[in-house]
């Protein structure tokens, strides 16, 4: 039964790559688009970013390749809540082997989990409302060396 | 979530995080850790000012907000029944005068000391912390202060409670030296 179950959740996921920087299972009929960012051309910010959108499941994907910071999830996972939970100021946290969760107290529509996993450097925060697949989906990150 | 939100919200990350990135420079990076840590706890890392140990499956209720006289955060476990406040403010910049400014009131605290901590006792039942829309009794408090950063563990368990305080690593702190 419980190789019925894995296989089933095998089943419904597909495995992704995300340009050169990551892959990470992803639900079977997601489409995750990268989103363009309108850069300024004096804008020295020490990052490489990426934000990726899926529509059909309303799951945000954003990489950060930092060289400022080094294992600091737990801010990227703070300053991604704050932004796409604006009137929030508490949450539910915990961190549940290499990945930071955080997940509104109120079960609303419009707010959003983040769900965040780092290496070194590099980050991914997966913000959405399906905190168990987004967890799933976190837990299959590979970072690119 | 529409795309030009989450557009916006990249570009909210990214200055937010430059912001924090340099002061991050200025106070010392990572959570390097030399503390031992037993099965079934974890390093707990909470946003990069501190770590401490705490059991796997601790789940906090966190709370948080800024204003002129610094930063505020509070980490409350319902489960075991303890929070932690986190406080960066140049208000408490060593234990004295925090205290004396905050727990100067002999009918409501007792301080004392023990194993090496500064124990809070709080004798009035109606002296309490909040956590989250609420507000709870705590029997002690152990602070913590390096430099601008205070942190307050509150419980009811004091060896618990100590236990938990031996394990603050304040991220740019003189705590392992």
């Amino acid at each position: 039964m419980l190789c019925m179950s894995v296989v089933c959740a095998k089943d419904s996921m597909k495995n992704q790559k995300f340009g050169n920087e990551f892959k990470m299972d992803v639900p079977k009929n997601s489409n995750f688009a990268q989103q363009a960012r309108e850069s300024d051309e004096n804008e020295t910010v020490p990052f490489d970013e990426k934000l990726y959108f899926d529509e059909k499941n309303q799951i945000a994907v954003e990489y950060i390749n930092s060289s400022v910071f080094s294992n600091n999830t737990a801010i990227f996972c703070q300053v991604f809540f704050e932004s796409v939970n604006a009137d929030l100021n508490k949450s539910y946290e915990y961190q549940e082997g290499d990945l930071r969760v955080m997940e509104p107290v109120s079960k609303s529509s419009s707010y959003f989990s983040v769900v965040g996993k780092g290496s070194g450097n590099k980050f991914v925060m997966l913000s959405g409302q399906d905190v168990s697949l987004m967890k799933k989906m976190a837990h299959s990150i590979e970072f690119n060396n | 979530m529409d795309r030009n939100k989450m557009i916006i919200i990249g570009l909210i990350v990214v200055i937010v995080a430059l912001i924090a990135g340099i002061a991050l420079m200025l106070t010392g990076n990572g959570n390097s850790s030399d503390v031992q840590v037993p099965e079934g706890m974890q390093v707990y890392d909470f946003d990069s000012a501190f770590t401490m140990v705490v059991k796997d499956d601790a789940k906090f209720l966190k709370t948080w907000d800024s204003s002129s006289l610094g930063t505020h955060k509070k980490y409350f476990n319902k489960k075991d029944d303890y929070v932690i406040a986190y406080y960066e403010s140049d208000v408490f910049n060593n234990l004295d005068n925090l205290i004396s400014f905050t727990f100067n009131d002999t009918k409501k605290y007792n301080i004392t000391e023990d194993e090496g901590f500064t124990v809070v006792k709080t004798l009035d039942k109606n002296e309490k912390v909040s956590v989250g829309n609420s507000e709870k009794y705590f029997k002690y408090g152990i602070p913590i202060i390096e430099g601008n950063k205070y942190i307050m563990v509150w419980g009811n368990n004091l060896d618990s409670l100590k236990e938990m305080a031996s394990t603050v690593k304040i991220n740019g702190g003189n705590s392992d030296e």
